[in-house]
């Protein structure tokens, strides 16, 4: 179980941001110590041999001046005043023998023999001689004199050595806060970059429990996750928009079905008890079939509408001349126009082309022209009219010797299932205007109606000619 | 003649494969894909009706697996999508036509009827069409009923010629409205109506025998008087 959940960790961002940042953080260190010591050491090295190097000379100098006893006197002189700090000094004759050596007790930790065995040679010659224990090393530089004798001058390294020591132990001292700062360092970096996703993955969690209002919250530095928090939250709106605008029509849908299914199942449950007689029966079979036509169309209808509401409608875009749809339209309801004795006329150019669904706007023209016929009465006319605004707008207009409508009726013939006072009387389904209007914002185009009852109504659509916009 | 009804819903099933024998065809039925297409394989029929939803093989793919052994039966597809896409969809598998659920009967059958005479006599065309007294010719659109010039406007004319066509048979409104106007929706306003009313009035007013009927609910049919 905690194994499990330590293999969880271990495979988090989160955990492996903290690593390599610490990591890099400690090994930058550890270079930068390391370079740091090797110049020390090396210093330090160059330092205590200029320093034998200057001290020969310098008894060189005494020991040309008035030989061997000068020598003497000027170290011992030395040592008293204790103003420096000791030097190896030894003087061999030729053999290689020892004829003085200072303070022998002083160095009686290194192997001075070796330096009488060594060949008798060469001048300025470093001799490197370690301390029996390995801790410091004795620095020799020889000089071969005018007499023949050999100076030897030394120093051990122990100062430097003492200096490289303090600094390893600063480094220990220094590398445990270093490895802390990293790992927090670490932390707090993966922690702050890291925010954004946890707030993402919490606001995904809340989702999935069915609280479709949940949204990131958004940050202020309009970086990158930035811009992942804001575009997944316009996501969200356009889902939760999608998802409650389905909702809402399917609860319309079934709504406005009732009615009719209720108007079947009693026309047939009339028949039923009624007494047995074959016209009846058929009288009643037939209402049956028309009005489950009529259910059949209006679901088709609303689902046209919810569709077109919500985004989800299909259209099937291409060239239309927007001329010759009004025409077809006209020349549908012409029949129907002569029969009630309203004129029903097109003026438009020969050609106004525009990207549009055909069939929609078919639909939508063969809609505006079917509620003008119906609300016109006898001797009455209708006018259809198109032109092209700009180059990017084409408008479409109908206008109606009708019944017109009242202001306060106005803004409600758009709704579903509407129909004013005056049109109770007419057959339909009360869905006509409102697909219009679903139809033509699919398209990115807006109608107005403007109306004056007992004179008429004039609906004008406005229409985009190109599909630039249009998904 | 023998149709092949393939549809899973037994009571679908059942009032297409009954209508069907009460209009004097043959039928079988087949309740699911695999065994639709083992009957159209292994035996002749003229025409077969195919439910897209089906068990076992859906419809486009039993269509698919016929036209790719090379069985040129005329398919019908029933189906209960009615987008343009489902419908190109269909008829580019290999089916000659789609009608969408719920559908009626007379337009099933109609379109049967006209899959059939596509199938047996391809390109053949009488310029003359004949119903009882009323003649039709298609070259100089002349109609006449019982030696009476008919005087008809296009629309009235069209929807005359397919009638005619059809005679003895329902059309729906739905099918007049394609023909005759192609449009493929429901205007609210029955225009059909109007249009039959006035077709009505030159065949029909003067004559004691009338030819047109309406069939309510169901559609309109041209008979011999």
């Amino acid at each position: 179980m905690s194994l499990k959940r330590l293999d969880r960790v271990r495979r988090t961002i989160g955990f492996r941001l903290i690593l390599w940042y610490s990591g890099i953080f400690i090994v930058s260190a550890s270079i930068l110590f390391v370079l740091a010591y090797v110049l020390l050491s090396s210093s330090a090295e160059q330092k205590n041999r200029k320093d034998i190097h200057l001290k020969l000379e310098e008894y060189a100098a005494q020991y040309r001046a008035g030989g061997l006893e000068a020598l003497k006197n000027e170290v011992d002189l030395e040592e008293r005043s204790g103003k420096t700090a000791s030097f190896f000094v030894r003087v061999a004759g030729p053999q290689n023998r020892t004829l003085f050596l200072d303070d022998p007790e002083l160095w009686a930790e290194f192997d001075l023999k070796q330096l009488e065995s060594r060949p008798f040679k060469g001048n300025e010659q470093w001799v490197r001689l370690p301390t029996r224990g390995g801790d410091n090393t004795l620095e020799i530089e020889s000089t071969l004199l005018a007499d023949g004798a050999l100076l030897e001058v030394g120093k051990t390294n122990a100062e430097g050595q003492a200096l490289l020591e303090r600094f390893r132990e600063i480094f220990v001292g220094f590398m445990i806060p270093v490895v802390i700062l990293g790992l927090v360092g670490g932390w707090f970096l993966a922690y702050r970059a890291l925010r954004p996703i946890r707030n993402l993955v919490q606001t995904i969690r809340t989702i999935s429990t069915g609280q479709m209002s949940a949204r990131v919250p958004a940050g202020q530095t309009g970086d990158e996750l930035d811009d992942l928090v804001m575009l997944f939250n316009t996501m969200l709106g356009k889902i939760e928009a999608l998802i409650n605008g389905m909702r809402g029509s399917l609860d319309n849908v079934a709504h406005d079905l009732r009615t009719p299914m209720m108007r079947l199942r009693g026309t047939a449950e009339m028949a039923l008890r009624a007494e047995p007689d074959l016209e009846t029966c058929r009288e009643a079979l037939a209402d049956c079939v028309e009005e489950s036509d009529r259910i059949l169309t209006m679901l088709n209808t609303l689902m046209d509408i919810s569709e077109a509401e919500t985004g989800a409608m299909k259209l099937r875009f291409e060239e239309v001349n927007i001329s010759a749809v009004m025409e077809d339209a006209v020349e549908l309801y012409r029949h129907v126009a002569e029969e009630k004795e309203v004129a029903l006329r097109v003026a438009a150019p020969e050609e106004i082309f525009m990207t549009a669904d055909r069939n929609r706007m078919e639909q939508v023209l063969a809609n505006l022209v079917d509620n003008a016929i119906k609300y016109t009465p006898s001797g009455g006319r209708i006018d259809l009219e198109a032109f092209r605004r700009d180059e990017q707008q084409a408008v479409i207009t109908i206008k109606d010797t009708g019944i017109g409508i009242a202001p306060e009726e106005a803004p409600k013939i758009w709704d579903r299932l509407y129909r004013g006072d005056q049109s109770r009387s007419q057959r339909g389904l009360g869905l006509g205007l409102c697909l219009v209007k679903a139809v033509v914002q699919a398209h990115q185009g807006r109608i107005e109606v403007s109306s004056e009852p007992g004179v008429g109504s004039l609906f004008t659509l406005y229409l985009p000619t190109s599909s630039t916009d249009l998904p | 003649m023998r149709v092949l009804v393939i549809e899973d819903d037994d009571k679908i099933a059942s009032f297409v494969t009954n209508g069907l024998k009460q209009a004097g065809f043959e039928t079988s039925r087949a309740a699911n894909g695999a065994d639709g297409l083992r009957l159209a394989l292994n035996d002749h029929y003229d025409v077969a009706v195919v439910d897209i939803m089906l068990p076992k093989l859906d419809g486009l793919g039993l269509i698919e697996e016929l036209r790719r052994q090379q069985v040129n039966t005329p398919v019908i597809i029933l189906s209960a999508k009615r987008s343009v896409d489902d419908r190109i969809k269909g008829l580019q598998t290999g089916g000659d036509d789609y009608l969408v659920k719920p559908f009626s009967f007379s337009e099933l059958l109609a379109r049967v009827q006209a899959l059939l005479r596509r199938a047996s006599h391809p390109g053949v065309e009488s310029a003359r069409l004949t119903v009882g007294d009323l003649s039709m010719n298609l070259l100089s659109r002349d109609v006449v009923r019982a030696s009476e010039k008919l005087d008809l406007q296009a629309r009235e004319y069209a929807l005359l010629e397919y009638l005619m066509r059809n005679a003895g048979r329902v059309v729906s409104k739905t099918m007049i409205l394609e023909r005759v106007w192609g449009y493929s929706f429901d205007p609210q306003t029955n225009v059909v109506d109007v249009l039959v009313c006035r077709l009505r009035n030159k065949v029909d007013k003067n004559f004691t025998e009338k030819m047109i009927h309406t069939i309510r609910g169901v559609g309109y049919v041209l008979k011999k008087a």
